[in-house]
């Protein structure tokens, strides 16, 4: 049954995520909400394995998240519901590509939709900032606190990647050094 | 490896906030496109921060989310002048 709500999921995250493997996110946010496989931490760590192995992004993050509900069939299942959508719309699409190509029709419901694979990504990362940065005291004091060190180290990282001659470092990079610093400063 | 995980975690924040950066620059243009931008942004954080419960929870999932901003697109686009609903390419 869990292979076949994996498949049915994914198969839903690649038909509707537009805009690369960072729009599979909140669509991966959704189905731990829903479902409980996971939680946003654990979302963060496979964000940072999926950016740090080889390959594109939204197919790492389904075999992690496939491996991690349903071992080895799980890691399949949910890469092939993923896949899935896209095979089948591009062999459609090949078939007439000039003619998709100066449709008027795609042409404006994909300027609707760029905006908004934007939109969701902000919205998950949001999610996981908070998750992040705001610690949560005891659920009956309900006490709040910032985690200074993440947020600086976070805003580090982000200006590092606007840094011209560092830009084009490959994501792995700023990971493993973030790592190396979470461990020399004991966060 | 607690340590070096709350460090990766900064990272991921990092490298999210990154990507939107770029994404945004080439798909929020113009009115439209950051009126688009914004609603979605208000119904998915809504849902996801606020916890929105019953048919809200269910406009704001992801999916609905964006066959709404493929609608919106095709309205703007076919019903504002060309210089709102932004000219082809």
């Amino acid at each position: 049954m869990i292979l076949l709500r994996l498949f049915f999921e994914f198969f839903k995250t690649g038909l509707f995520a537009v805009g690369g493997g960072m729009a599979t996110i909140p669509f991966l946010q959704n189905i731990g909400a829903t479902t409980g496989w996971f939680t946003d931490a654990d979302l963060t760590t496979m964000i940072a394995v999926s950016e740090s192995t080889p390959g594109p992004i939204g197919v790492n993050m389904a075999t992690y998240v496939g491996f991690t509900c349903a071992g080895l069939p799980g890691a399949v299942v949910a890469t092939l519901g993923l896949i899935t959508p896209s095979i089948i719309i591009i062999i459609i699409i090949a078939g007439m590509l000039k003619k998709f190509r100066q449709s008027k029709l795609v042409d404006d419901v994909f300027y609707g939709l760029r905006p908004a694979s934007t939109a969701l990504i902000t919205s998950a990362g949001l999610s996981v900032a908070l998750s992040i940065f705001i610690l949560v005291g005891g659920t009956e004091t309900h006490t709040f606190s910032v985690n200074w060190m993440s947020l600086v180290l976070a805003a580090l990282v982000f200006i590092g990647m606007r840094v011209p001659k560092l830009k084009k470092l490959h994501p792995i990079v700023f990971i493993g050094v973030s790592a190396l610093i979470g461990i020399l400063f004991r966060m | 490896m607690q340590h070096a995980l709350a460090g990766v975690n900064a990272c991921v924040v990092a490298l999210i906030a990154s990507s939107v950066i770029k994404l945004g620059k080439s798909t929020v243009k113009d009115g439209p496109t950051v009126f688009i931008y914004l609603l979605i942004l208000a119904l998915a954080a809504g849902s996801s921060l606020l916890g929105f419960s019953g048919v809200l929870k269910k406009l704001a999932s992801p999916a609905v989310l964006v066959v709404i901003a493929g609608v919106l697109g095709l309205c703007a686009r076919r019903m504002l002048p060309k210089k709102q609903g932004g000219e082809g390419k």
